[in-house]
């Protein structure tokens, strides 16, 4: 067998949305929101439906993908394929899976897609009530502290890498007003018209310390679609491909996802797939033009940069400043909004994004970017990450 | 985390309960008797928590229970304000904390009783508080006293 990579053997050649809404404002269901998105990514590719041949989706998804077929007029369903975990771990894993589909021969163009409409199901609420009558395992030892939500165990993560690297509060807060900046200049962004200042920001009451109410994501409903197939097809397309260069999902084994009993302790996760997906790149983080990091919490983002090498974690507080994470500063972050501020797509939304990124047709669009990173679903397990570029 | 209805204040769901496999019924009797038993490897001599069939560290399946002292260092912490359960509406703000007892061996994770207000002290010595309810005990913490 000759190499086995995915690397620049495939390509997103169409990316595509739902309109946006607030939580349980949508008019339609999921799949009704999952059809807007995935008829928008075919469009915009220059595919016809019939093209289609597959599905990716992650996070126990709720789509039925023969439904989605029947509902597109697909002629035949070859691939379908769900990312262990929950939380937006796996979005960039969905990714990678559609391409690994597309090199082996089992489907041509899959669509990965995620929809969410949160009026009847909640993502990240509570854990209490789940797991029956009596709680065993790890959760038998927080659950019983308060420790109910992935608010709560990413602000510990957070306080104690804060402590370790002397970080403190003025970025966490750079990280939510670059989000909100930039969905100001995105008219699909939940929160366009919805400035944020470092008044209101400190003003907003305490979710979990050190978490404010912008530190923490939107619930929304919403769905992304991006439409992975081969780089010679992509070549035919009507935009510039925008190849896969590196892409990698996992977790470290010693991971300890809902207890705090383990190390690696004050981490977003990221060590293990952020260096096997530069290594499949033959690229490193210094080639990164613009990142598009999931928020759950913005500690989680801060932790998510460190691990892909975006900044040195004794430099975070010079670096991770709200001017540089601007389209117009040096280590442009979550250029359309993301998860805070555009629409929490369980960071599908990124990957559109970062699309966008590399073909220069963003809103806020990065000069000259080549080169975008996409991060997905920090402090779960597996997390994974991608790099697009031309 | 006052104790008015015979169960832990900040949760509504499900309590604790041994596994079906009884793996760590010893934890659960030990904090009854207002002791932080854990379990240490026959083989390899590593302590571990939480318990589980085998050792974490080198796969070993035998393994006995030992005390420890209940006291460790304040690890990390969280300051909960928004309440997840009508339980704990009553409660917030509240403190997680997470609690080295045997650094690289022994992690625990319980409440804060008593925190002081603004940042708190990651480092500082803290000691066990052993909270009874009607069903089960829950190792709690609170910061030892200067000196202590």
């Amino acid at each position: 067998m000759s190499e086995r990579t995915l690397s620049r053997h495939v390509a997103v050649v169409g990316v595509g949305e739902s309109a946006y809404h607030k939580r349980g404002r949508a008019p339609q269901d999921e799949q009704g929101l999952a059809l807007d998105a995935i008829h928008a990514a075919i469009d915009d590719a220059g595919l016809r439906p019939e093209e289609i041949d597959g599905f990716a989706s992650y996070s126990d998804d709720r789509l039925d993908p023969l439904a989605l077929a029947v509902a597109l007029g697909l002629p035949e369903l070859r691939f379908t394929n769900m990312v262990w975990g929950g939380g937006g771990g796996g979005v960039c894993a969905a990714v990678a899976n559609a391409g690994a589909a597309v090199v082996a021969g089992l489907a041509d163009a899959v669509v990965v897609v995620r929809s969410l409409a949160q009026g009847g199901f909640r993502f990240g609420q509570a854990l209490a009530g789940l797991g029956g009558p009596a709680l065993s395992g790890s959760m038998a030892y927080v659950v019983p502290h308060g420790l109910m939500s992935p608010a709560q165990t990413v602000a510990l993560r957070t306080r104690r890498f804060m402590h370790e690297h002397g970080v403190g509060q003025d970025v966490l807060a750079a990280i939510a007003l670059a989000c909100y900046e930039h969905a100001q200049h995105n008219p699909r962004a939940v929160m366009h018209g919805r400035p944020l200042t470092r008044e209101a920001y400190d003003g907003s009451r305490w979710i979990v310390e050190p978490f404010h109410l912008y530190d923490c994501c939107q619930e929304n409903d919403g769905s992304a679609a991006v439409i992975v197939t081969s780089a010679e097809r992509a070549a035919d397309l009507r935009h510039v491909p925008v190849l896969v260069l590196g892409a990698a999902q996992g977790t470290r084994t010693g991971f300890d996802l809902f207890g705090h009993f383990s190390d690696p302790y004050a981490t977003a996760n990221f060590e293990l797939p952020a260096r096997h997906m530069y290594e499949m790149a033959g690229l490193g983080p210094g080639d990164v033009d613009v990142a598009q990091v999931y928020e759950n919490f913005t500690g989680a983002v801060l932790m998510s940069m460190v691990e892909h090498g975006l900044v040195d974690p004794e430099e975070v507080d010079d670096v991770l400043t709200p001017e540089n994470l601007l389209w117009t500063g040096g280590l442009p972050l979550n250029t359309s909004g993301g998860n805070l501020a555009e629409c929490y797509v369980h960071g599908l939304e990124l990957v559109v994004e970062a699309v966008r990124q590399v073909r220069g047709t963003a809103v806020c669009q990065v000069p000259d970017a080549e080169v975008a990173l996409v991060a997905g679903g920090p402090a779960a397990a597996p997390v994974s990450s991608v790099l697009l570029g031309r | 985390m006052s104790d008015r209805s015979g169960r832990p204040v900040l949760t509504d769901g499900p309590l604790p309960s041994p596994r079906p496999d009884g793996v760590d019924q010893p934890y659960w009797a030990a904090a009854r008797e207002e002791r932080l038993a854990v379990q240490r490897c026959d083989d390899c001599g590593r302590r571990q928590f939480p318990p589980e069939s085998f050792c974490r560290h080198c796969r070993s399946t035998t393994s006995s229970w030992v005390d420890v002292e209940p006291a460790g260092t304040l690890f990390s912490w969280a300051r909960v304000w928004h309440p997840l359960t009508p339980s704990q509406a009553g409660d917030v703000p509240f403190v997680i904390c997470v609690v080295d007892v045997l650094p690289g061996e022994v992690r625990v994770l319980g409440n804060l009783v008593d925190p002081p207000e603004g940042d708190l002290p990651i480092g500082a010595p803290v000691r066990a508080v052993f909270e009874h309810h009607d069903e089960v005990t829950l190792v709690q913490w609170e910061l030892a006293p200067d000196g202590a």
